[in-house]
C-alpha cells in the first residue's frame, strides 16, 4: 500500500526466512567473519576469470538461502538481483546457472535494498510465494571497471573505499504467522535521483550522503515516526565521510539521531589495520552486512527494529572522463522482528 | 559538460562536506615518496654498479641494463600483488621512477590477460601508460622543432 | 600455490644472475676506488718519450672539484682518468671542458684523452695495478690499454 509519497507500507509482512552470504578472503579476515556462511580464501575461487568468480559467488550465495530452508530452485518463483559490472553480465550468468525466473536490477550498490523492496512487494501482493533476492559485487572487477588495474601502484586518497567481495541473497516467503520470533519486512521507500554536484569518483561517500539523508527524511515523514522508533538505521555504504555529512543533513532536516543508533556497512566490515581508506562499497557490501551480521544480530535480539538505507552512486566511467557530477540513489527498507 | 554554476544547494552541501572530508596528508605523503623514491635510486645505483664493475659497461652504457633489471623487479613485485602496496604508501615515489610506468604496462597486461592475448593484452597494455608514450613523444617533436626553428633563425 | 610457484622461479633466477658473477676477481684497489680515493702513481708502458706523468697528475688534480686521478701513458697516447666530488657533478661538462683546454695548453705535443668515467678509471686503476705490482709483460699491458680507449671512444 502506498503510503505517503513515495513509501511502501507491506501489510501482509513478507518473511525473511533464509539467508546466504559468501565472501572472498579480504572480509574473511574482517569484524563480521563469524556472520558468513562461506569465506573463500582466493579472490579467483578456481576461476578462470574475476567475472567467472563473481558469478559463481552469487550463484552460492544464492544456492545456500535455498539450500537452508530444504527448498530447490524450482521451488522459487522470481529472482531479483544486480551487480555493477557493464550491462550486469555476472547476476545474469548466475541466473542463468539457477534457472530461475529473473528480474535484473541496477541501482549500483542500492541493488540490494532496490531488490528487497520489489521482491517484498510480490510477495506481500500475491505476486509469487518464494521469491529470492541480492546482491553481489567483486573487488577486481569493479576495479577493472571503475579504476586502475588491480595491481596497478596508483596511491588512492583518504575519501577512497574499498570495493567488498561478497553476495548476499535471502529468501523471502508469505508471512503464514507460523513461527514467532520471524524477520518481516514492514515498509521500504524508494528514493530519488540526488546531485548536489560533487564531482570526485574517488570520494563516493561524500557525494552519496545527500541521497541518503533525503530518502531516511523521507521515510519518516511518510509514516510519520520518530527516529527513536528504530533500533538501529544503517546506510549502505557512505564510508566516514558519507556518514558524518548524512549525520548532519539529517540533524538539519529535523531528525537527530544519536550516533550509536545510525551505522554504515562499509565501516563494519573491515578492521582498522586493514587499510581501506575510508571504508567499504560495492553492491555486495549492504548484502553482505545485511544478510549475513544484522539479521543475525536481530535473531540473537540484539536489535528489534531496523532501518537499511542502501546509496548508490549512478557513474559510469564515462560520465566521470566526461567531468559529469555524480548523481546518486538511496533505497530504505525497514525490516522488524515479530 | 555538466553546469558549473553551482545552486545555493550545492554550494550549502560541498561546504558541509568538506568539513570532513579527509585531506591528502600533503607533507607526509612527500616525505614518503622521497625515501623510497631515493630507496629505488640506490638499488639502481647498486645495479649500476654491478654492471660496471662485472661486465664490460661504462657509466653511459650501464643505464640501459640497469633500466631494463629495475623493470624487471618492478614485474615481479607486480605480479606477486607487491607494488600496488608500495604504490599505495609512496605515492609519487613509486610511481615517477621507471619502475612506476613499468608497473603501469604490467599491471594493465595482468588485469586483462582473461580477454585473450590480442584483443586483451595487446590492445591493453598501454591503457595507462600509452598517454605517457603519446604525449612524451609529441612534446619531444614540439621541443625539437623549437630547437631547430630558433638555430636556423640565430644561428646557434 | 601459483605464488610459490612464482618465488621459485624468480629465485631461481636471481640466482642464476648472481651466480653468473661470482668467479670475477679484482683487485682490493679497484674496489676501494668505488668509494673512496685511492691515488695511483702514474704508469708509463713505454713506446714514445715518457711525458711529465706526475705533473699531469698533480694539474688535474690541483682543479678543487676533482678528488682522484689515475694516468696512463702508451706512446703519444696519455689517459687521464679522474672522479668529480659528488656535489660538483652537475658542472661535470665545464669540468671536463676546462681540464681539456687546461692539459692540452701545457703538455704540448701528446694526444691526451680524459674521462671521469667510474668503469674507465675502473679499468686504469686495475692495469696500474698489474703493471706495477705483478710484473705484468708490457705487450699484455698494450693491448689492455688499447682495449680501454676502445670502450672510451664507444661512449662518445
Amino acid at each position: 500500500m502506498l503510503s505517503g509519497k513515495q513509501s511502501w507500507l507491506f501489510q501482509n509482512r513478507p518473511v525473511i526466512t533464509s539467508t546466504g552470504v559468501s565472501v572472498g578472503p579480504f572480509e574473511g579476515q574482517g569484524h563480521l567473519r563469524d556472520d558468513f556462511d562461506i569465506i573463500h580464501d582466493d579472490l579467483w575461487l578456481e576461476e578462470a576469470s574475476y567475472e567467472k568468480a563473481h558469478r559463481v559467488l552469487l550463484e552460492e550465495a544464492v544456492g545456500r538461502a535455498i539450500e537452508k530452508k530444504g527448498l530447490k530452485n524450482e521451488d522459487i518463483q522470481f529472482l531479483f538481483a544486480g551487480d555493477l559490472v557493464n550491462q550486469i553480465t555476472p547476476t545474469s550468468f548466475a541466473a542463468r546457472t539457477l534457472g530461475i525466473p529473473y528480474f535484473g536490477l541496477f541501482g549500483a550498490c542500492s541493488t540490494s535494498m532496490e531488490g528487497l523492496a520489489l521482491a517484498a512487494f510480490t510477495v506481500n501482493y500475491q505476486g509469487a510465494e518464494k521469491v529470492v533476492t541480492g546482491a553481489s559485487s567483486h573487488n577486481a572487477v569493479v576495479e577493472k571497471q571503475f579504476r586502475y588495474p588491480t595491481e596497478y601502484g596508483g596511491q588512492k586518497p583518504p575519501t577512497a573505499q574499498w570495493t567488498v567481495t561478497g553476495a548476499g541473497a535471502a529468501l523471502l516467503e508469505q508471512n503464514r504467522g507460523a513461527a514467532k520470533n520471524q524477520l518481516v519486512i514492514k515498509s521500504a521507500t524508494i528514493g530519488k535521483v540526488v546531485d548536489l554536484g560533487m564531482k570526485d569518483p574517488f570520494n563516493m561517500g561524500g557525494a552519496m550522503a545527500p541521497a541518503a539523508a533525503e530518502t531516511i527524511s523521507a521515510h519518516f515523514n511518510d509514516f510519520n515516526i520518530k527516529p527513536d522508533y528504530y533500533d538501529l538505521i544503517v546506510t549502505g555504504d557512505l564510508g566516514k565521510i558519507g556518514q558524518s555529512a548524512a549525520l548532519d543533513l539529517l540533524e538539519q532536516k529535523g531528525l537527530k539521531l544519536k550516533p550509536d543508533q545510525f551505522r554504515d556497512c562499509g565501516l563494519m566490515l573491515y578492521k582498522d589495520d586493514q587499510n581501506v581508506q575510508s571504508g567499504g562499497s560495492g553492491a555486495g557490501c549492504s548484502a553482505t552486512v545485511l544478510y549475513g551480521h544484522l539479521l543475525n544480530e536481530m535473531k540473537k535480539g540484539a536489535y528489534k527494529r531496523i532501518l537499511l538505507a542502501a546509496t548508490g552512486a549512478l557513474l559510469s566511467p564515462l560520465t566521470v572522463q566526461q567531468k559529469e557530477s555524480i548523481p546518486c540513489i538511496a533505497h530504505a527498507v525497514s525490516i522488524e522482528m515479530e | 559538460m555538466a553546469k558549473d554554476n553551482k545552486t545555493q544547494e550545492q554550494e550549502q552541501y560541498k561546504k558541509l562536506e568538506q568539513k570532513y572530508e579527509t585531506k591528502r596528508p600533503v607533507l607526509k605523503n612527500c616525505l614518503k615518496a622521497f625515501l623510497v623514491g631515493g630507496t629505488f635510486c640506490l638499488v639502481g645505483q647498486f645495479i649500476t654498479y654491478f654492471y660496471i664493475f662485472f661486465f664490460n659497461f661504462t657509466e653511459q652504457t650501464a643505464g640501459n641494463p640497469t633500466v631494463a633489471t629495475m623493470i624487471f623487479i618492478a614485474m615481479l613485485l607486480t605480479g606477486f600483488g607487491v607494488y600496488d602496496r608500495i604504490g599505495q604508501f609512496a605515492g609519487a615515489g613509486s610511481a615517477v621512477p621507471v619502475t612506476g610506468f613499468g608497473n603501469s604496462v604490467i599491471s594493465a597486461a595482468i588485469e586483462h590477460r582473461t580477454e585473450g592475448l590480442v584483443l586483451g593484452v595487446g590492445s591493453n597494455i598501454f591503457k595507462l601508460a600509452g598517454s605517457v608514450i603519446v604525449f612524451g613523444v609529441f612534446s619531444a617533436f614540439v621541443v625539437a622543432l623549437i630547437k631547430q626553428i630558433y638555430q636556423m633563425i640565430i644561428g646557434g | 600455490m601459483r605464488k610459490i610457484y612464482m618465488v621459485s622461479i624468480s629465485m631461481l633466477l636471481f640466482s642464476i644472475l648472481l651466480g653468473g658473477c661470482a668467479g670475477d676477481s679484482s683487485s682490493k684497489e679497484a674496489i676501494r676506488s668505488l668509494i673512496s680515493s685511492v691515488d695511483m702513481d702514474p704508469a708509463y708502458l713505454g713506446g714514445d718519450k715518457e711525458a711529465p706523468l706526475e705533473k699531469i697528475k698533480k694539474v688535474v688534480a690541483d682543479h678543487d672539484e676533482i678528488y682522484d686521478v689515475a694516468v696512463v701513458q702508451k706512446g703519444k697516447q696519455i689517459l687521464v682518468a679522474y672522479k668529480v666530488k659528488h656535489m660538483k657533478r652537475f658542472k661535470m661538462a665545464s669540468i671536463d671542458k676546462d681540464l681539456t683546454s687546461d692539459l692540452n695548453k701545457k703538455f704540448k705535443g701528446y694526444e691526451i684523452v680524459i674521462s671521469s668515467d667510474i668503469k674507465i678509471f675502473l679499468e686504469v686503476v686495475e692495469l696500474i695495478v698489474q703493471v706495477q705490482d705483478k710484473g705484468y709483460s708490457k705487450e699484455k699491458a698494450k693491448k689492455w690499454f688499447g682495449k680501454i680507449m676502445d670502450l672510451e671512444k664507444e661512449m662518445t
